[in-house]
């Protein structure tokens, strides 16, 4: 058995564990929003079912206190500030692509435990996966064939003090195999075949060949950038320092976030990473972003943000070339992700 | 202070903690103290989740446990239900202890007061006698924390003899308890009624120091439990009020030996955890228990390199007993020092024919016993090129294959497609089962094609057995196919009967839990 070693934090419970960056943000619930009563400010589309074979919209986790808090919604890309269709479909993550969704929510068993569930274009589920952990990261492959999701685990055992982990699953829905956790994938550290026990992986995001994988992987005390092939099944890391890696829809580029401080007090900075050149560019967003960004198109980044308090986030955009500014796209939103075109 | 136990000699300590007779409070005649904590309610700081709730640290069963989250201070209080002279008090930590904390009596469950302030504990038993206090209400306020974890508590026991106003008086002690019938797999107690000022309303029945039922009647019948093994009970009364007796001497029964007209085997992975001495202490007596002609390892024998020192240091004095008929294979662990620990302990038993891979036969069955750890690094064609030549030559109706690392698993580790290699050949000689370890929980299949998937037809079953004695992993999500999965120190008893194959799955104390089989060979 591989020790389940993984990041020696010692943190004051699962919660700060996520909230102290150590990989993406998970969304913290405030007190039941969704027995609040609805936000005046934010309107509401009934007129719509929220549908993911609709062109150009924008999918999106509602953050706005009310009945649909916490469900998938969806506004259209060309207004994003406008209207909401909310759908009754909870998730912690929602992600769209190919006419489908994957949404990983919190399960309702005793155990800490979450569920995996991929969606048809009407939001209604055609696969399930049971998975343990607490929701951080789901994502599709631009075909819809790939899922893959991340959750924080803690061992059973207290026999390891001081450590917490990552499970990082991969979905092939044509061949209906689920790889529950890719801690197994024989992994090279440049050329160098690396027999760590203390692997770990989170953050996928697939190409579209349905088989190359970009992920972050962490041993050793340091995180890489990785590069997995589904099918041959074997990694190898890229670079250091590039978490959550998101693969620009024509296959170029990268998004991701890098460290650029110790400690918690702002550590990221989004930047893109052109495949070719290996050339890093970062972007004109210089709050810290903790999350997997997505691409709204091939020129921009979407992503969601905390609000002060930390209890509320927004989803942002800014130019994925390093120019311009950041500019508010959905208030109380999370998870972004679009319909049509793109990954 | 007394510490009486290392951390992880959980169960056997509990066995010492819960077994010892209620005493006399003092040698002058008087009221006898009792355990007045027992399903008392109890209120926490905090609970770590629904899993590991307070009521499970006073319901007499020491295997399960409250688990509060981090951070300090963090407490755990048990009403006795009415007032009551407390004598003695005793603390079971789990590993994750508190390092400082108080022993803490209220009269209202408000106001508390310190009754003993201990500093730098080592964890284990903490017991705290000739208290000598009166309250009805007793917390346990953990200042500081050994882990970084939260406190986590596997009993706490409060003795003393209740005060108050109504029903303090507990029932006698029950008489005569004795084993009235058995069966290979059970065992019915009988004993006498006991008396109680108000009223006797049931009897606790444990065994080997755990409450394991309870019973209404002066009777219970007792399941599940593994043929030919040796079993200890007590029974206690309870009366309306709560009161509780003291327990009955330990009394011992016997369920009925199996006649085996089959070749026995044991097998077990990941067994021998420095930390851990008495769990694969424990899983030893099992192998021993049932008599095995072989002794079969899925990998990870020794923790935590399989170094030649900590070969001899633990997996000797256990396990080792069996060396003569084990057939090993390796695991990750012992390719932590490539090996050599793990080829020098065993000798040419793990090297039959200079790999630490290779073949055997028993009865109708073909045996092949395969090193997973080069192929599930992405190597080992070797090793699959000799597997496929193997199991062409030989002409056995039954073919097993063993080995440490799963191919498909719903535990931790998940599915391993880089075993696909040597399953694959399994699959292509139409074998009939796969064993391995690798993960510390058991499991087993319906018969599972290549990609994991049930057929039936075609498959081959796929069992995990990682129970041998490191630390158990209970986050498993039944995979496609599963037929029993459970999380439990054990050992396989596996059957072969001409063209058939069964197993039992013993636990380590004795029960009896899971049968599979018997399967005919396809």
């Amino acid at each position: 058995m591989k020790l389940p070693v993984k990041f020696v934090v010692a943190l004051a419970g699962v919660a700060a564990l996520a909230a102290a960056s150590v990989v993406c943000v998970v969304q913290a619930k405030a007190n039941s929003p969704e027995r609040q009563a609805a936000d005046a400010a934010v309107a509401v589309d009934s007129s719509g079912q929220v549908a993911l074979g609709e062109q150009g919209r924008l999918l999106f986790r509602n953050g706005a206190p009310g009945p649909g808090y916490g469900n998938v919604a969806s506004v259209p890309v060309s207004d994003p500030g406008g209207p909401r269709r909310i759908s009754s479909l909870a998730c912690e993550r929602f992600y769209t692509a190919a006419n489908g969704g994957l949404c990983l929510a919190k399960d309702s068993t005793p155990m800490a435990g979450a569920v995996a569930r991929f969606v048809d274009a009407a939001l209604g589920e055609v696969k399930r996966v049971d998975v343990p952990g607490i929701p951080n990261r789901a994502k599709l492959s631009p075909g819809g064939r790939m899922g893959s999701w991340t959750t924080f685990v803690t061992g059973d055992s207290y026999s390891t003090p001081g450590t917490f982990s990552t499970r990082t699953a991969i979905m092939d829905r044509e061949l209906n195999e689920l790889s529950s956790n890719i801690e197994g994938i024989p992994l090279r550290i440049g050329d160098v075949p690396h027999r760590g026990e203390d692997v770990n992986y989170w953050g996928v995001t697939f190409a579209s060949d349905e088989r190359t994988f970009y992920a972050t992987v962490a041993t050793g005390g340091r995180t890489y950038l990785v590069q997995g092939d589904n099918t041959a099944w074997n990694a190898r890391t890229l670079r250091e320092n590039a978490e959550c890696p998101s693969l620009s829809p024509d296959g170029k580029k990268l998004a991701f976030k890098k460290r650029v401080a110790e400690g918690d007090v702002n550590p990221w900075r989004e930047h893109v990473l052109d495949l070719a050149t290996m050339r890093e560019t970062p972007l004109a967003e210089t709050r810290s972003v903790d999350d997997q960004v997505v691409w709204l198109d091939n020129d921009t980044i979407g992503y969601s943000l905390p609000r002060g308090d930390g209890k509320e986030s927004d989803i942002w955009a800014v130019p994925a070339d390093g120019s311009g500014a950041a500019r508010l796209l959905v208030p109380l939103a999370s998870s972004p992700s679009v319909t049509g075109g793109s990954g | 202070m007394n510490r009486m136990v290392k951390p992880g000699t959980a169960a056997i300590a509990a066995i010492v903690l819960l077994a010892q007779p209620v005493i006399a409070s003092s040698a002058a005649a008087g009221p006898v103290e009792s355990l007045l904590s027992v399903n008392k309610r109890t209120t926490t700081s905090t609970v770590e989740n629904e899993s590991f709730s307070g009521a499970l640290a006073v319901d007499g069963d020491s295997t399960t446990r409250w688990a509060s989250l981090e951070g300090d201070p963090q407490w755990i209080a048990v009403d006795l239900g009415g007032p009551a002279d407390i004598s003695r008090i005793k603390v079971f930590w789990e590993s994750a202890h508190a390092k400082d904390y108080q022993v803490q009596a209220s009269d209202d469950g408000q106001n508390w007061r310190d009754v003993k302030t201990v500093v730098g504990s080592d964890g284990g038993l903490d017991e705290f006698t000739d208290l000598n206090t009166s309250a009805r209400h007793v917390r346990i306020f953990g200042t500081a924390r050994a882990t970084v974890y939260g406190y986590s508590l596997w009993e706490l026991e409060v003795y003393g003899v209740r005060t108050g106003d109504g029903d303090i008086q507990p029932p006698s002690v029950p008489s005569g308890l004795r084993q009235a019938s058995s069966t290979t797999e059970s065992i019915t107690l009988g004993w006498n009624p006991a008396s109680d000022n108000v009223g006797v309303v049931e009897y606790e029945i444990l065994r080997n120091g755990n409450v394991i039922g309870r019973s209404a009647t002066t009777s219970y019948t007792d399941t599940s439990l593994a043929s030919g093994f040796d079993f200890q009970y007590a029974v206690r009364a309870r009366d309306a009020a709560g009161n509780l007796s003291g327990s009955t001497a330990a009394v011992k029964a016997s369920t009925r030996p199996t006649p085996s007209d089959g070749i026995v085997i044991a097998l077990a992975g990941d067994i021998a955890k420095p930390e851990l001495p008495s769990e694969h202490s424990r899983t030893a007596e099992l192998v021993a228990k049932i008599e095995p002609r072989y002794v079969l390892t899925v990998g990870d024998n020794q923790y935590v390199d399989g170094t030649i020192e900590e070969f001899r240091s633990y997996y000797d004095k256990t396990w080792g007993k069996f060396k003569k008929i084990t057939k090993p294979t390796p695991g990750n662990h012992e390719w932590n020092n490539e090996l050599a620990g793990y080829k020098q302990y065993f000798g040419k038993i793990a090297t039959p024919k200079g790999k630490p891979y290779y073949s055997f036969d028993v009865g109708a069955f073909h045996f092949v016993a395969l090193d997973s750890d080069p192929v599930y690094n992405g190597g080992g064609a070797e090793q699959v090129a000799w597997l496929r030549k193997d199991l062409a030559k030989t002409k056995k109706s039954c073919i097993a294959g063993y080995w440490h690392h799963p191919r498909f698993n719903s535990g931790n580790s998940g599915d391993a497609k880089s075993v696909a290699p040597l399953w694959n050949e399994l699959a292509r000689a139409k074998a009939d089962v796969v064993f391995a370890g690798h993960d510390h929980h058991y499991e087993r299949t319906k018969p599972l094609d290549v990609d994991g998937h049930v057929d039936e037809a075609n498959g081959v079953r796929s069992v995990i057995a990682g129970i041998g004695g490191d630390s158990l992993y209970l986050d498993y999500k039944a995979r496609e196919g599963v037929e029993k999965i459970l999380g439990k120190h054990g050992v396989m008893k596996l059957v072969l009967k001409g063209k058939t194959y069964s197993w039992e799955i013993i636990g380590t104390n004795g029960e009896l839990l899971d049968k599979a089989g018997p399967y005919r060979c396809r």
